[in-house]
C-alpha cells in the first residue's frame, strides 16, 4: 500500500509540469501582472506564517524625553500658596 | 522565560486608551544588583494613547517615552532583567543583540540620570516615624499623622484666621494623600460645563473665573477644585465651601492639643451636584500681552505635565506622587487642556475675555 502511494507520488512529480514551462505568450501578460497590494501583503503574511514568525513591528528607536521635575515645578510655581491672605484679588 | 518575552511581545502598548498606572509587582527583582532600588519601585508610568509619561519616584523627573520607550519601561516595571529587555527587543523587532543592549542601557540611562536641581520649594513636607511635618522656610507650621488623622499645631500662638489660612494650605496635600483628586483651580460654571483656570498664584486665574462672574457664568472655585474621574471628568460644585467650612471649624480647636482632622466625614461632605470639566486652561503670569485672549492647545503630554506643576506634589510621598500622576494623566486625556495668554491689565483683560465669551458660548 505504502509502495503504490509512494509510486503515484513520484508519477505526479514527474508528470507535472514546470511552471517555467507553462508560461507562453498567451499567458505572458497575466504573469508578469503586477500584483495588487492586498494581494501582495496577503501574499507576504500567507510566507511568513508559513514560515512560523509573525510579522515584525516597525520598529523606532527609544525616545526619552524628560519634560521636568515635580520638586522643580513645586518650588518654581509655589503651587498651594494661594493663602487668602496673600491673594491680591480676595476681600 | 520563552513564553513570558512572547506575551510581553504580543501586549499592544500603542493601542491603550485608558490610563494604565503600572504597580510595583510584590515581588520585583532588582534590574541588576549594581544599579541599586528595583526599577519597579523606582519609576510610574501612565499611558497617553500614542506616548506614555514616566515619573521617578525617587527624584521628581518625568519623561515623555514613545512606543519604544515604554515597551522597555513597561518590562522593566513587570520585574524583568535589562537582559531580558533587551531579548525582549531583539526577538520583536528583530534587532541584534548590540543594538538593543544599546537602546534599553540608552532609555535606562536617561530615566536614572540625575539631573541638576535649582531650587527648593518655600512650602515643604518632613516625613516622621509617624507624621508629617509642614513646614514654611524650614519652619515647622504642623504635624499631621496619617494614620489616626490628628492635627498638632506646632506654633506657639496664633489666631484662628492664621490657623486658618494654614490649614487651607495643608488640606488638598491630606486629600491627595488620602488619594482625592484635587485640582489647583479656579472655575466657572457656563449651563452645566465647567472652564477651570489652572495656575501659580498670581497668575490671573481667579480674576479671569471673577469677571466672568460678573458677566453671568457661576463662580465654582477660587483655588481649589475636587474632580470625580469618571467617564467624563466631573468637578464638585460646593467643594471649596465645604473645604473652607473645614478649615474654619478645625481652625478653632486647633491649639495644645492634638484634632482629629476627620477627612472621611469631609469627603462624604464634598459629594453633591457635578458639572462636567469640559476645558482646563493654563494661565502664567508670564505670558500676558496682546489684546486678545490666545489659546494654545497642549498635546496630552504637555496638558499632564502642566496638571503635575499644579499639583499638590510638595508631600513629596510615592504615594501621593503616584496619585498625582494618576490623576494628572487621566485629566489630560479627557479634557481638553490649552495654555493661555492674556492681556496685561484688568480693563483689557475684562474686554477681551468678554468677546472669548461670546465666542465661546456662540
Amino acid at each position: 500500500m505504502g509502495d503504490s502511494r509512494r509510486r503515484v507520488w513520484l508519477c505526479w512529480k514527474v508528470a507535472g509540469v514546470s511552471r517555467k514551462r507553462h508560461v507562453n505568450r498567451h499567458n505572458r501578460r497575466k504573469k508578469l501582472a503586477p500584483v495588487g497590494k492586498a494581494a501582495a501583503d496577503e501574499l507576504s503574511l500567507a510566507t511568513t506564517a508559513a514560515k512560523g514568525a509573525g510579522p515584525r513591528a516597525e520598529y523606532e528607536p527609544p525616545r526619552v524625553e524628560r519634560l521636568g521635575n515635580l520638586r522643580e515645578l513645586l518650588a518654581k510655581t509655589g503651587a498651594a500658596l494661594d493663602v487668602p491672605a496673600h491673594h491680591p484679588t480676595r476681600p | 522565560m520563552f513564553l513570558r518575552i512572547i506575551q510581553l511581545a504580543r501586549n499592544n502598548l500603542t493601542s491603550e486608551t485608558l490610563v494604565a498606572l503600572m504597580l510595583p509587582v510584590p515581588n520585583a527583582k532588582l534590574v541588576t544588583e549594581a544599579e541599586g532600588e528595583a526599577f519597579s519601585s523606582r519609576f510610574a508610568l501612565a499611558s497617553l494613547g500614542a506616548s506614555s509619561l514616566c515619573l521617578d519616584l525617587q527624584t521628581g523627573n518625568f519623561f515623555e517615552l514613545n512606543a519604544t520607550g515604554a515597551r522597555i519601561c513597561t518590562a522593566l516595571l513587570d520585574g524583568n532583567s535589562v537582559r531580558d529587555v533587551e531579548q525582549l527587543l531583539s526577538s520583536e523587532f528583530g534587532l541584534s543583540r548590540a543594538e538593543a543592549r544599546r537602546d534599553v542601557g540608552w532609555a535606562v540611562n536617561r530615566l536614572k540620570a540625575q539631573y541638576p536641581s535649582r531650587e527648593r520649594p518655600r512650602l515643604q513636607f518632613e516625613r516622621g516615624a509617624e507624621r508629617w511635618k509642614m513646614l514654611w522656610d524650614g519652619t515647622p507650621i504642623l504635624d499631621f499623622d496619617p494614620h489616626s488623622e490628628e492635627l498638632f499645631w506646632l506654633r506657639s500662638s496664633a489666631a484662628a484666621d492664621e490657623i486658618e489660612n494654614w490649614l487651607r494650605v495643608a488640606l488638598p496635600h491630606l486629600l491627595i494623600h488620602r488619594g482625592n483628586p484635587i485640582v489647583h483651580a479656579s472655575s466657572v460654571r457656563f449651563e452645566n460645563e465647567l472652564v477651570a483656570f489652572c495656575g501659580p498664584s498670581g497668575s490671573g486665574k481667579s480674576t479671569c473665573a471673577r469677571i466672568f462672574s460678573e458677566d453671568g457664568a457661576v463662580l465654582v472655585s477660587e483655588d481649589l477644585l475636587v474632580v470625580r474621574l469618571e467617564a467624563a471628568p466631573e468637578a464638585f460644585l460646593a467643594s471649596e465651601g465645604v473645604l473652607r467650612d473645614w478649615a474654619a471649624k478645625t481652625a478653632r480647636m486647633v491649639g495644645r492639643e492634638a484634632v482629629s482632622a476627620c477627612l472621611g466625614a469631609l469627603v462624604d461632605q464634598l459629594c453633591g451636584p457635578t458639572a462636567r470639566l469640559s476645558q482646563m486652561i493654563f494661565l502664567d503670569q508670564n505670558r500676558r500681552g496682546g489684546s486678545e485672549i490666545v489659546l494654545e492647545r497642549l498635546s496630552t503630554p504637555d496638558a499632564a505635565g502642566a496638571l503635575l506643576e499644579n499639583g499638590f506634589g510638595e508631600l513629596g510621598d510615592r504615594q501621593v506622587w503616584r496619585n498625582l500622576l494618576r490623576f494628572s494623566s487621566a485629566l489630560a486625556l479627557q479634557v481638553p487642556a490649552f495654555r493661555g495668554t492674556a492681556p496685561a491689565g484688568i480693563d483689557p483683560l475684562r474686554a477681551a475675555l468678554r468677546r472669548y465669551r461670546a465666542s465661546f458660548t456662540s
